[in-house]
């Protein structure tokens, strides 16, 4: 845990002098953002938050505890018809769910963390700036506008604590005008100690185990398409400043598919293409779209708007690049 | 609140409909009412084995089977009469549902994959939700 610390630290610092950020409020905005995304908070916190997005019927209330060290643990208090449990340690995650009487474990993402990938493209895709202060559950707020330089994607805005830099809220307006998605805190708290008991969850006795092993990395797509058996469809660009961050496929014996990472900086997107087998009922939903291509179906998952999720799959459809290997080289900017 | 009132809105209290002040009038109610507990325990119950039915089949997807109940019924009347019109219906029905739809197999699989989803969308952005990572999301893929 300190020497994932210590990276993170060091990364900052790179990232910091590399970007050739300029003085003043850019500064401050990046500097506040990158806190953030690496949840370097350097205290414990118990935060009560709702998250709310503007096509669900109801919001959903969370309490965060978080521990200096980085371990959380989020339990989600309404509506009980979603309840469940986070646990993740950093290095696992556990995902406690009463009504499906499962108990879950995964390695930990990391993906929000690659800081090395993710500052460079929030600056090439946004221009953050800052608003006045505000208060958010009593405390004073650093606001960061996130301006989406593609007119088709939502603006972000963030409210970082002032003293911690622990995300208080955040708003994504869409171009419309129309908050699309929220969370908001409604109370925190900063301990000095917190029970160590809290990050350890033990299997309740009557409930299924299940244990998900993390997916096979892979960073060309004739090495993909050995594995999965057909040659899957990558457009050589990607709409609207979107890059490819990681190239996994599934390993699940029921469902072995491509998964390709994608994100803007900010946003992100996955991408997920397989053989369907006849009788296959996975359709397009709320927040995915699925289209069956020379016998490939492709999905979208995303929270992004349903337009800009229909502009990136047709991406791949029409710009279908098959047989070239890609590199997933970083980018430089 | 009397218990009447409160189990009229169990529904939105399992739904987290009510505000913040009725929330909480709402469950002290609830952890000091034995009655209004085994009323919301019952109710919870519903909603559990509601969420577990199988998917609504389309009527038309039911129509060889329907017709092989009709050809069952119409044999203990009359086998000829019954077989006379039931042939040409299942003749029918084998050109238009050539192949039968493993639906059980077809469901597991349904399942893994949405299981699959849910779990690889919490990698994909680490269980947190103060930065992007939707529990919406989540909870969406496992269906509820």
């Amino acid at each position: 845990m300190f020497i994932t610390r210590i990276s993170k630290v060091v990364s900052f610092c790179i990232i910091l002098g590399a970007t050739n950020i300029a003085f003043g409020e850019d500064e401050k905005a990046v500097r506040y953002l990158l806190k953030s995304l690496a949840g370097d908070y350097k205290v414990n916190v118990v935060a009560i938050l709702k998250q709310r997005r503007s096509d669900d019927q109801h919001s959903v209330t969370v309490k965060i505890q978080k521990s200096k060290d980085g371990k959380t643990r989020e339990t989600v208090l309404s509506p009980l018809r979603m309840q469940c449990e986070f646990l993740d340690n950093g290095k696992t995650i556990q995902t406690y769910s009463p009504d499906e009487k499962t108990l879950i474990i995964q390695p930990s993402g990391q993906l929000s963390q690659d800081l090395a990938l993710r500052i460079p493209l929030i600056r090439k895709n946004y221009s953050l700036e800052l608003s006045p202060d505000e208060k958010v559950a009593g405390r004073n707020c650093v606001v960061v506008n996130a301006k989406a330089k593609y007119p088709q994607l939502p603006n972000i805005r963030y409210y970082f604590d002032e003293k911690t830099g622990f995300p208080m809220g955040k708003e994504t307006i869409q171009p419309s005008g129309e908050p699309s998605e929220e969370y908001e805190v409604l109370s925190i708290k900063f301990p000095a100690t917190l029970d160590s008991s809290i990050f350890k969850m033990e299997p309740p006795v009557g409930y299924e185990t299940i244990t998900y092993d993390e997916p096979t990395k892979i960073s060309t797509l004739s090495e993909a398409a050995k594995l999965l058996g057909f040659a899957p469809s990558v457009p050589s660009q990607i709409p609207y400043g979107f890059r490819i961050q990681r190239m996994t496929i599934t390993k699940n014996s029921q469902w072995k598919a491509l998964c390709l990472r994608l994100t803007d900086g900010l946003q992100k997107v996955t991408v997920y293409e397989w053989i369907p087998v006849p009788g296959d009922s996975i359709k397009t939903g709320e927040k995915r779209i699925i289209k069956l291509h020379n016998g490939i179906n492709i999905m979208i998952v995303s929270d992004i708007d349903y337009n800009i999720r229909s502009t990136i799959l047709r991406s791949f459809l029409v710009m279908a690049d098959r047989d070239s290997p890609i590199t997933l080289a970083r980018i430089s900017i | 609140m009397s218990c009447k009132t409160i189990q009229a809105k169990l529904s939105a209290y399992l739904d987290g409909e009510m505000s913040g002040s009725e929330m909480q009038s709402t469950r002290s109610h609830i952890n000091r009412c034995q009655a209004c507990q085994t009323e919301l325990n019952g109710l919870k119950s519903v909603q559990m084995i509601l969420r577990g039915l199988p998917s609504v089949q389309d009527p038309s997807e039911m129509l060889p089977a329907r017709i092989s109940q009709s050809i069952v019924s119409t044999k203990r009347t009359n086998l000829r009469f019954g077989l006379l019109l039931a042939l040409p219906a299942v003749a029918l029905a084998v050109v238009f549902y050539p192949r039968p739809r493993p639906f059980v197999k077809v469901q597991n699989r349904d399942l893994a994959i949405n299981r699959q989803l849910a779990q690889d969308q919490i990698f994909d952005s680490g269980a947190d939700s103060t930065l992007g990572a939707s529990l919406v999301h989540y909870t969406n893929f496992q269906g509820r």
